[in-house]
């Protein structure tokens, strides 16, 4: 078990182990990144994009069609309002959401919203558990715990 | 421990990085167990993988549209029956682990729960970060195999995973760095992400009065964030390539994540678990003669506590679970400051010996080059 000969195959083995895995790692993330990541916005990004040349007026352009509030209108100042974009809703449906940790893509997640938390003058409702990256109509940064609603 | 060669050819370098390191079977027996009593007593399966199958019960079928993978095969959600079947069994396959009963079997098993429990919860849409702690069961399984098969090559599951690591942090810095707000000088991305925080009102943050901090300090601050979050997640990859600078960047990424919570709200507490993998467990020589001595129980005593670990584990579902759910925000953000800290400390100790053999290769550079002067 412990001769030479095994411990080189074992090697061996290993090494291009460690290869296909690096290669398919660059591959399914390069495969990911240009089919699918973007695939929700109509513009794609500027790829790449230097820097000086953002990709903030597309998010201006885009954001119009979503109810979004601000609780202070000095945050409307400056870039802030093309990329903090979250919503604020009452306090009594926000609890009533938060009881429910769901997010939904689905176009099937307005209707069960609207079902239970009548929620009906909105199209579209998405609950997000956690920060993070969700890139649909536009939106890029969500705050934890926050239901984005659009009309 | 794999014989390091000496040589420029590539794969010499690639053996050497691959084989050669400070991981060897005490550290992986250490970790092991660590890594078990961690995931399941303090931070509960369903906070360490994001979803628990009891969770993902409680969802409606309607949520179910999981993406390409091996959800693909069911039509639904589990019912709640098995649900709680799958929960329990996860939890004896973690006893079967902590006390090394077929490890390498047990642990594979339990990835694979984890993978579709994981695969079933991606149906809500929710882009996370699991996947790092997701992997190293797997990592696991693959290192008590080689223990029993080619204990010489056992650094390889510490290097194969210190780069998986740096690619995760990698894809996380590429699309910054391409979406160009984030290297864009005018623009703010850490700071959005903090007027986000602020904006809620959070008590820690007035406590330490960083509503009034984030609206006076210079754009310059926010801007340098921008960049030293860009820079830190794309060099971590080309670190994970050289253990002793990826050792540096577990620090700097404990460090990071604690400031991530606390100032942007993003909470990254099952990573630090991961990178208890990477620590020197050589310098617990106590705790490994502890565990050496419940591997020496009998099997039936082994299956008895092994299957302790079900109610032991199921209630209250982990420390940390307690911690998030407490009403109170601030005494519950201080618990997790503790907790962050405490990781902190642990990782600023594990590159004691490195940083004081650079600093004194520094100090003697730098003595060396005045007396050169003089």
């Amino acid at each position: 078990m412990t001769s030479l000969k095994y411990q080189i195959k074992v090697k061996v083995i290993l090494r291009r182990l460690f290869l296909i895995i690096l290669v398919f790692c660059f591959l399914a993330y390069l495969s990911y990144y240009s089919a699918n990541i973007y695939s929700d916005i109509e513009e794609p990004y500027p790829f790449p994009t230097l820097p000086g040349f953002g990709t903030a007026p597309k998010y201006q352009n885009k954001v119009h069609n979503a109810t979004v509030y601000f609780k202070e209108d000095a945050l409307l100042k400056d870039s802030l309002k093309l990329t903090a974009i979250f919503e604020e809703i009452p306090k009594n449906a926000w609890n009533q959401v938060l009881k429910h940790e769901f997010i939904g893509k689905n176009p099937e997640t307005k209707e069960w919203l609207q079902e239970h938390y009548q929620i009906g003058r909105y199209d579209y409702a998405f609950y997000v558990m956690d920060s993070c990256f969700l890139r649909l109509n536009q939106i890029k940064c969500i705050k934890k715990d926050t239901v984005i609603l659009f009309k | 421990m794999h014989q390091k060669r000496h040589g420029n050819t590539l794969q010499i370098k690639l053996d050497n990085w691959l084989f050669n390191n400070d991981f060897n079977e005490n550290a992986l027996e250490i970790f092991g167990k660590v890594y078990v009593l961690f995931a399941i007593f303090i931070y509960g399966i369903g906070e360490t993988y994001g979803n628990s199958f009891v969770k993902l019960a409680q969802a409606p079928d309607i949520f179910f549209n999981p993406p390409l993978s091996i959800a693909q095969l069911f039509t639904g959600f589990p019912d709640i029956v098995t649900a709680w079947g799958l929960d329990i069994l996860l939890h004896v396959l973690f006893g079967l682990a902590f006390f090394s009963i077929k490890p390498s079997l047990v642990y594979c098993l339990i990835f694979l729960l984890l993978y579709l429990a994981n695969s079933l919860g991606m149906s809500f849409g929710k882009v996370n970060h699991n996947f790092v702690s997701l992997i190293l069961p797997l990592i696991l399984s693959l290192g008590y195999f080689l223990k029993a098969k080619s204990p010489s090559h056992i650094g390889f599951t510490k290097s194969i995973y210190a780069f998986l690591i740096g690619f995760a942090f990698f894809t996380a810095g590429l699309p910054k760095l391409f979406a160009g707000d984030w290297v864009a000088i005018w623009q703010h991305s850490v700071k959005n992400y903090a007027v986000n925080f602020a904006i809620f009102d959070n008590p820690l943050s007035k406590v330490l009065g960083f509503n009034n901090f984030i609206f006076n300090v210079s754009d310059m601050f926010w801007e340098f964030l921008d960049y030293f979050t860009l820079g830190f997640e794309l060099l971590f990859l080309p670190a994970a390539f050289k253990h002793k600078h990826f050792h540096y960047f577990l620090l700097l990424a404990s460090v990071f994540h604690l400031g991530t919570y606390f100032f942007l709200e993003i909470g990254f507490f099952h990573h630090f678990l991961c990178y208890l993998f990477f620590i020197n467990w050589r310098n617990f020589p106590k705790l490994y003669s502890a565990f050496e001595k419940l591997n020496n129980l009998g099997i039936k005593q082994k299956l008895f506590f092994a299957f302790l670990f079900v109610p032991l584990g199921l209630i209250p579902n982990s420390l940390f679970y307690g911690l998030e759910s407490l009403e109170n925000e601030l005494i519950r953000n201080l618990g997790a400051l503790t907790f962050s800290l405490f990781f902190v400390a642990i990782f600023a100790m594990n590159i004691r010996s490195y940083l004081v053999n650079d600093f004194k290769k520094i100090k003697f550079e730098l003595t060396g080059l005045w007396f050169r002067n003089e």
